[in-house]
């Protein structure tokens, strides 16, 4: 076949599967938020309200999409890219199954976590060109989260890179079809990466750069209409990427304890993406739960509590696993 | 020209010489010499270009989502943490004083509602209470209990809309809601004791406005038997979770010395150590015959006030159960004339209402309206402590301060 055919149709579905799972979190955003909060979400259009999706997705399609005269002009349109870019690009590392993985690059969860670092910077670009206070103080809180809650997460992302012995989110998830998910032995280091994703997906308790009721919209507070829609497809897609990392490092990926990995066929990307949204679950729980840190708070929290057990934890692994290296000759 | 506060005292000055300032903090002009000009005020006013390039002034409102009504309060800001603020106050004004002026005594209530429309029921009472010194009016026992009862239903109600906006302002949306479950029970029982959600019209000189229902007895009855379940799952998904005592304890300090200084009553005096509750100290009503507890704190943070909130929710479901049972027979409204005309002089009442003591001062001079009445909002002289309660603090703290004081700004700006 064509490459050039074969790049436009992934790239095609790539688009199609992010645009899915933007309107799969905003529907269950409404009901799972809805429902831990004694509402209903929508129920008019459709089986439980799941067709307010459409008038929703048009009203932000066709809105004027206008600017506010005093912004920096550039920034602020290049902004809404810079944020969905990557958050597009991230999916092309994803492990659905063994066959389904757009590139299976060996250093795959650096390469996504790459990605995702570049996040911050379009935020950041979107509270200064928008030249509003509000904005400002949220694009600066965005940045001094994402410095400070990226270091642990990478350290907790390590333990089970150093326990597969590799980079590859596919080797990884075949490592742990053969022994425990990672989870287990990785316990401390599962819960630091599951609040760092919180913070990496701008959600309550640590939604800084928004804090709605500080900041108004915080980032966002001067953009409408598809920019708005492509700050918020992005940060769902962040939800989503950040779910299947974790999923991959620590939930077997695509695999199912006792059942044969080469005979899971069409059923492992149906099995991988349950997983993520159980994941997902989890975050909107929280989001639900809690109340918001202080911005002061989160930063100690970050850099007091979680890196230092991140840290330790890590060269305790580090240690363990050449231990048994030395005794076994290999892997785990 | 008379200034539109007739009691105002304007010292042989003219109202021209009063210098204003416009809606971006500019003096309106240059003050004349030997007028006194606040502080704050010329602050604002120095030349930008000799102000400092690290701080920057941040308005927060009138229309901010946690401003709660149309408060501005100016920031000035270096980095995260606030320098100093300011308030401004106004943009509810609606001249209710004034408009007063213009309508006969029995009429005054709606305008009441108005004023404070959380708890609408407390200031009525306040209007009902001078109205009824003055004129000396006989008002029957079996009003008073049905004040009190529309009262306390009323101040849970508004108690319900202060504690879930404060988890909301500090992030928690899910309380804000369980709240509004249970005040949504509250206002159907309002509105079926008065006919009205919000707007009441209820308490009038000389008694109230109709009789209890029995659909609004069984409403309440049926509330009251699950209300302290209730408040225990509201403790336990707001204020037993970490992450908002965090944010509440030790932030915004009101010291015991500057409560009484400031005029702090109700809730804030109480969590400052004051030991001081109108229904217990200076009982009206039914209040003397009721056996409640009135909670002190001491440390005067935010996490006190919810605590004597808290209790305060408590104490108002107690006394509910015993004004229902013990409510006397007999007539609701006295027999009135027509067209009240009051006597001339003047006369003050008061209620514990739901953020502090509400006063009602009445002057008439002797005709069927009121010459001049003023309105003591409680919650004016608590917004006066917050320009030295702010500064210190970051701008999550401030938001969370400010709605820690429970505004309501139609009370505040009248």
């Amino acid at each position: 076949m064509n490459p050039w055919a074969t790049g436009i149709i992934h790239t095609l579905l790539l688009i199609v599967i992010m645009l899915l799972n933007g309107s799969m979190i905003i529907y269950m955003l409404r009901k799972v938020l809805g429902h831990l909060h004694l509402r209903l979400g929508p129920t008019e259009l459709g089986p439980g309200g799941i067709l307010q999706l459409v008038p929703d997705i048009v009203k932000l399609l066709v809105k004027e999409d206008r600017h506010p005269g005093t912004t920096d002009r550039w920034l602020y349109i290049i902004a809404p890219v810079i944020v969905f870019v990557p958050a597009l690009m991230a999916y092309i590392a994803i492990p659905f199954s063994d066959k389904l993985i757009g590139f299976d690059v060996n250093l795959g969860v650096l390469m996504l976590f790459g990605f995702l670092t570049v996040i911050p910077l379009g935020i950041f670009a979107a509270g200064w060109g928008s030249h509003n206070k509000y904005a400002l103080i949220g694009a600066m809180r965005a940045v001094g989260g994402a410095i400070s809650y990226e270091i642990p997460l990478l350290l907790s992302a390590l333990i089970p890179i150093m326990l597969a012995g590799s980079f590859s989110l596919k080797a990884i998830t075949m490592a742990q079809t053969t022994s425990i998910w990672y989870w287990l032995p990785a316990f401390p280091a599962m819960v630091i990466f599951f609040i760092c994703s919180i913070m990496e997906t701008n959600q309550s308790p640590f939604d800084m750069s928004e804090a709605e009721s500080e900041l108004v919209s915080g980032f966002n507070t001067e953009y409408s209409a598809m920019r708005f829609g492509f700050m918020y497809l992005a940060e769902f897609s962040n939800n989503f990427i950040m779910a299947a990392i974790m999923v991959c490092l620590f939930f077997g990926g695509w695999s199912l304890p006792f059942i044969d990995p080469n005979s899971m066929g069409v059923f492992a990307p149906i099995v991988f993406i349950i997983k993520t949204y159980l994941v997902i679950f989890a975050f909107m729980f929280v989001r639900g739960t809690f109340s918001r840190y202080r911005v002061d708070q989160m930063l100690a929290f970050g850099w007091k509590k979680l890196m230092p057990i991140a840290l330790v934890y890590s060269v305790v692994v580090a240690f363990f696993v050449k231990l048994i290296s030395m005794k076994t000759g290999g892997g785990l | 020209m008379e200034p539109v506060l007739k009691d105002f005292d304007l010292d042989g000055m003219s109202v021209d010489q009063f210098v204003g300032y416009d809606n971006q903090g500019w003096l309106s002009k240059e003050p004349p010499a030997g007028i006194p000009v606040p502080r704050n005020l010329r602050r604002i006013a120095d030349d930008p270009h000799k102000m400092s390039t690290e701080h920057f002034l941040l308005n927060v409102g009138p229309s901010h989502p946690s401003t709660h009504g149309a408060l501005r309060e100016i920031l000035e800001l270096n980095g995260e943490s606030v320098m100093s603020s300011e308030a401004h106050v106004g943009y509810l004004h609606r001249g209710i004083e004034k408009l007063c002026e213009s309508r006969q005594y029995t009429h005054l209530a709606p305008l009441m509602d108005r004023a404070d429309y959380a708890g609408g029921i407390l200031p009525e009472t306040a209007l009902a209470h001078a109205v009824e010194n003055l004129a000396e009016i006989e008002v029957p026992e079996r009003a008073h209990w049905l004040r009190a009862i529309a009262a306390e239903v009323n101040r849970i109600a508004s108690h319900f809309l202060w504690l879930g906006p404060l988890g909301l302002d500090s992030g928690a949306m899910g309380p804000f809601l369980y709240m509004v479950r249970d005040r949504e029970i509250l206002q159907e029982i309002l509105e079926s004791l008065t006919g009205q959600r919000i707007m009441f019209n209820y308490v009038r000189p000389g008694g109230v406005f109709g009789d209890m229902t029995p659909d609004a007895e069984a409403k309440l009855r049926k509330w009251l038997a699950e209300a302290d379940r209730r408040m225990d799952e509201h403790w336990d998904i707001l204020a037993a979770s970490e992450l908002f005592q965090q944010r509440v304890k030790g932030i915004g300090v009101v010291s015991k010395e500057m409560a009484l200084s400031m005029g702090a009553t109700g809730f804030v005096a109480r969590a400052s150590g004051i030991d001081w509750d109108l229904r217990r100290d200076r009982p009206y009503g039914p209040y003397s015959k009721l056996d409640f507890d009135v909670k002190i704190a001491q440390d005067g943070d935010i996490w006190s006030r919810v605590v004597v909130r808290y209790d305060e929710f408590r104490q108002s479901i107690r006394m509910l159960r015993q004004l229902l049972d013990g409510l006397p027979e007999g007539p609701f409204m006295a027999k009135l004339p027509r067209v009240l005309r009051v006597p001339k002089g003047e006369s003050y009442g008061y209620v514990e209402g739901c953020r502090g003591e509400i006063g009602i001062h009445i002057y008439s001079d002797g005709g069927t309206k009121p010459y001049r009445v003023r309105y003591r909002p409680p919650i004016l002289y608590h917004l006066a402590m917050a320009d030295t309660l702010l500064p210190g603090g970051m701008i999550a703290d401030a938001i969370v301060t400010l709605a820690s004081f429970d505004f309501c700004f139609g009370e505040v700006d009248r």
